[in-house]
């Protein structure tokens, strides 16, 4: 019989290490106890279990992305209807299926998101050049737009991976916040830039403004002012 | 079914089964195991004709869960079930295959077997009669042995009474019973979780006459004595955290304790039938000593475990199942908001839970063949930790499951009954 010498409870025999306090309990009796464990070695399914579903639900898909592009195919060559509608459907399809790919997160988080920015921006490209727009649409605003918001959320996960087991009341409202403030700056410096030629921020400003305010008294709620300036306050405020 | 009438094909969920089957996921699998040691090493072959025996006698989980278009329901199969050897994690997620799942499973290790019963078909006094006919039966075509008093187990040769598939829940409702207060929130563990899919379990046996005894001095049964030792310990570790965490988390502590309600009604269902009561002390009051807290759950018991109040309990419940625009909603919806009314509304009032199964018992000719037993409650995700205590042949097991690593809480509590000068051995899973 072996006993934990710190909880003073008896434990299996062939245990190494306590099982409540992970105290190393000693080996008394210095003989080869045979492999006498009450559980088997476990085996957690969940993971494949869930990779079964994903595959049959990406599966699925699959298979209706690829019948829409078949039936838009042979329209496209048998029956004379209009062209340009038909390359938008096709377009919609492609760049549809590739965002839910990239959204059931088959490779590393950081590979998703790219793909999902380049599928994007690829997608604005294309519609440009279907559309034959005169304005520069594309280079002008889609194009430093999907990449501000690719930055910003990229900045974002960075900041929440950081915090994420920190309060949640403070500091998922600080980032998102953070993250607003950034992308309307972004938008804000982009509109400006085309419209007058120079970067000018207006309404951002505002925002920032009013959204650093709450950002500092969340993080003052948490952080609690120091001990000197509190009493600082307390002399200067009393009533 | 025109053989015997009480064979049924179709079994709708009793109003504990409808909550289970709306919130199981793969973390919250609602599925709670049976252990029992047996003094030798179990033979498969036996057990597997033992379980075909007996299934006979349990038509109401010879069935598998179907989705309807508003419920879940069962549905009776003639398939047979089989028995396993143990090699996933305890309490794992139940499938549903088209009419090749059980709501159960029979598995066996070494000296073991292990009944892991989904809680939406029966509550744990229901799968304890199903564990104890199955040991019976193995027993009777291993060593030949026919035991005199079945006890609360099922004798296979007799018809099926069709009380034992009534919903209790139904029969006992009562219209135009108020609703019981609602729960207010409470501590719970702030401990990380384990990944999805792992459980870990935890038990520690201690012998039953000597907390008896302590029980009997603070003038309280048993339950309460553990009760009031497992607060204990949850208001040690928060008193002993760092001095800002620790103000941050003197809140109420609740825990949750299922009351049986065979023993207040008369009802001899194999189906769920319970009612969770909510004992609780307030840690913004102050510290309590071991005396306070007892008081408090004696009074708290004494207040609430009759059978007025828990028919307000029922009738909540029965009435909120049968609101019409409830159920007429479509049920892949029903299953994408309910586990999160249940966390929101259902798991908030309590820190943890503890059940207890009572006294479990083996007739008198199988005493030498079966070493202990053991239940376990099934997993959860916001009370991380929950026990239930199972007592057998003068020995108490104290079981904990947990989806947590950490073990703090089963330190301080194990540490306490030693320090009443009780001995406690320890068996786990973990690794």
């Amino acid at each position: 019989m072996a006993y934990c010498p710190k909880c003073g409870v008896e434990v299996e025999d062939d245990v190494k290490n306590c099982p409540l306090c992970d105290f190393p309990i000693p080996d008394v009796n210095e003989g080869n106890y045979p492999e006498e464990s009450k559980y088997p070695q476990a085996i957690n399914t969940y993971d494949e279990d869930h990779l079964g579903k994903k595959n049959k639900a990406f599966f699925s898909l699959t298979i209706i992305a690829i019948s829409i592009m078949v039936i838009i195919g042979v329209i496209y060559l048998v029956y004379p209807w209009n062209h340009v509608l038909l390359k938008y459907i096709a377009l919609a399809d492609i760049s549809i299926f590739a965002i839910v790919f990239f959204a059931m997160g088959y490779l590393h988080p950081h590979f998703n998101f790219l793909g999902a920015y380049i599928t994007v921006v690829i997608t604005c490209l294309s519609v440009y050049l279907i559309g034959g727009s005169q304005a520069n649409w594309f280079l002008n605003y889609a194009f430093p737009i999907a990449t501000l918001v690719y930055l910003d959320v990229s900045l974002f996960r960075f900041i929440f991976k950081h915090t994420r087991h920190k309060s949640q009341f403070i500091f998922i409202p600080s980032n998102l916040i953070l993250f607003v403030i950034v992308l309307a700056i972004g938008i804000d410096g982009i509109i400006s830039l085309n419209v007058q030629g120079s970067i000018h921020l207006t309404w951002s400003l505002i925002v920032a403004v009013s959204g650093i305010c709450i950002i500092v008294l969340l993080q003052t709620i948490y952080h609690r002012i120091p001990e000197k300036t509190r009493r600082m306050l307390k002399k200067k405020m009393h009533v | 079914m025109e053989e015997k009438n009480h064979k049924k094909k179709f079994y709708s969920l009793d109003n504990a089964g409808v909550l289970y089957t709306a919130i199981a996921s793969s973390r919250m699998t609602t599925v709670y195991r049976m252990t029992v040691e047996l003094s030798e090493t179990v033979d498969p072959a036996t057990l597997q004709k033992a379980l075909e025996q007996i299934i006979h006698r349990f038509p109401y989980f010879q069935v598998t869960l179907k989705r309807g278009f508003f419920w879940y329901y069962y549905e009776h199969t003639e398939a047979i079930p089989r028995v396993e050897e143990e090699t996933y994690y305890p309490c794992k997620t139940m499938r549903q295959r088209q009419g090749k799942t059980f709501p159960f499973r029979v598995l066996y290790y070494k000296k073991y077997v292990h009944v892991e019963f989904n809680h939406s078909i029966c509550d744990g006094s229901g799968g304890l009669a199903f564990l104890q006919t199955l040991i019976i039966e193995y027993f009777k075509l291993l060593k030949g042995i026919v035991p005199k008093d079945l006890g609360k187990a099922m004798d296979i040769a007799a018809d099926v009474d069709p009380g034992e598939f009534e919903d209790s829940f139904k029969v006992y409702y009562e219209e135009n019973v108020p609703p019981p207060p609602g729960s207010k929130k409470v501590f719970h563990f702030p401990f990380e979780l384990l990944d999805k899919g792992e459980y870990l379990l935890l038990t520690g046996f201690v012998p039953v006459a000597p907390l008896l005894t302590l029980a009997k001095n603070h003038g309280c049964t048993l339950t309460q004595f553990i009760l009031a030792l497992y607060f204990e310990s949850i208001q040690e570790y928060i008193m002993e955290l760092p001095i800002s965490e620790h103000k941050k988390h003197r809140q109420r502590i609740a825990i949750n304790v299922p009351v049986d309600l065979r023993r207040m009604f008369p009802s001899i269902t194999l189906r769920n039938f319970f009612i969770s009561l909510n004992p609780e002390i307030d840690l913004a009051l102050g510290y309590y000593t071991r005396a306070e807290i007892i008081e408090q759950i004696k009074g708290y018991m004494g207040l609430y475990m009759n059978r007025k109040h828990i028919n307000r309990y029922i009738s909540r419940n029965v009435r909120n199942e049968q609101l019409i625009f409830l159920r007429i909603i479509p049920l892949w919806v029903k299953k994408l908001f309910m586990p999160i009314v249940y966390k929101r509304y259902g798991e908030r009032g309590y820190t943890s839970g503890l059940s207890n199964l009572g006294v479990v018992t083996v007739p008198e000719e199988l005493r030498p063949y079966v070493k202990s037993f053991e239940v376990f409650p099934s997993p959860s995700a916001e009370s991380r930790l929950k026990m239930v205590t199972v007592s057998y042949d003068n020995c108490l097991a104290l079981c904990f499951g947990k989806t947590t690593a950490e073990t703090v809480i089963e330190k301080i509590f194990f540490r306490k009954i030693r320090q009443l000068g009780i001995p406690v051995k320890i068996e786990t899973n973990k690794r």
